[in-house]
């Protein structure tokens, strides 16, 4: 098998993956289509060390998210760092908001309506909330390590996903007020 | 701020109801071309000859081979690099554009260190106090500036 037929059968494996994690994170499919690619062209330049390696996917999923989260930096203006200092919106709760808490849902409760607009709230939501939040929930990833990574204080972390899950709770409540659930 | 009683009990249960609906999410799966894209870009690359790669592209045996030839070069500059740099200066100065172009330099080199030796003169016999005010004048200005571009910077971003 040569080099280039392994490496066709490894982006076979891994493209789903890379893909998922760009496209949480940026919530834009043509840019988690460009990361993947760079991914796996990057994979290309240092394949001697990635074909043999255990921990590919592991490596793959970790220069995706860095190329991610380099990429959402970029866009962000020079003086969105006020953004730290700005007060709170007022068309979303704080911490005392007015939402009734929920029980934990199962996965299983969830019509097929309701993944499809929970996945475009997911998509929508703004970058430093969604990136946070995908962090956390999807890369397994501890409020800490998810402040260095994003280089905010570990308070703005907290904040960001509070408000990311309170803000998809909220888009999901007009649904399961109208299926009565 | 020291969370109140029962905003704990709050957060973990948001954390729940968010770990289980997000887990309910399908994956995304990759667009169909992508493989064949990876698979094109990476042929272009191979159809480029290694010396007009990247470094970390070359082949193995060339980025050792080249890192030791580094090694070499930056040896011998290490250690003859004063004789090295004598003798091209010497060679150098056998040409005469080189040479005036030089001299040149160092008469331009010796107008501006004279000017800034009469400007130290000129601020060493102003009074002391005259001084430290000119320079808290202006580093009062710079910071009143920083302060009212950030003020203005949010004002406009709040009436947005």
């Amino acid at each position: 098998m040569s080099d280039t037929d392994h490496f066709e059968s490894f982006v076979r494996e891994h493209q789903d993956k890379v893909y998922a994690t760009a496209l949480r994170i940026l919530g834009n499919e043509t840019e988690a289509r460009d990361v993947a690619q760079e991914t796996f062209v990057r994979a290309w330049h240092h394949w001697d060390d990635v074909s043999s390696s255990t921990s590919a996917a592991g490596w793959l999923k970790t220069v995706a998210r860095n190329q991610c989260i380099n990429l959402l930096q970029r866009h962000r203006a020079r003086w969105s760092n006020f953004t730290d200092l700005s007060p709170d919106d007022p068309s979303e709760p704080g911490f005392e908001g007015t939402l009734s808490v929920p029980e934990a849902q199962s996965a299983q409760l969830l019509t097929q309506e309701q993944r499809v607009i929970l996945g475009e709230a997911v998509a929508t939501l703004p970058p430093d909330q969604r990136v946070a939040l995908v962090l956390y929930h999807f890369e397994d990833m501890d409020y800490g390590e998810i402040a260095r990574e994003m280089c905010v204080s570990l308070g703005k972390v907290k904040t960001d996903i509070h408000r990311a899950r309170r803000a998809l709770y909220k888009r999901l409540q007009p649904l399961r007020d109208d299926l009565g659930c | 701020m020291k969370p109140r009683v029962g905003q704990q009990d709050d957060g973990d249960r948001m954390e729940r109801w968010a770990d289980g609906v997000l887990g309910a999410l399908p994956e995304p799966t990759a667009p169909h071309d992508l493989l064949a894209s990876i698979l094109e870009r990476v042929r272009r690359e191979q159809a480029v000859p290694w010396h007009r790669r990247p470094w970390h592209a070359w082949p193995t045996a060339l980025r050792w081979a080249s890192a030791l030839a580094l090694a070499v070069v930056l040896g011998l500059a290490w250690s003859r690099g004063d004789e090295a740099i004598r003798a091209v200066a010497r060679a150098l100065h056998q040409v005469d554009a080189v040479r005036v172009a030089h001299e040149t330099v160092a008469r331009v080199l010796d107008a501006g260190g004279a000017c800034l030796g009469a400007v130290g003169h000129v601020v060493q016999s102003l009074p002391r106090t005259a001084t430290l005010a000119a320079a808290s004048v202006l580093v009062a200005l710079w910071i009143s500036t920083l302060g009212l571009g950030a003020a203005l910077w949010r004002l406009l971003r709040t009436s947005s």
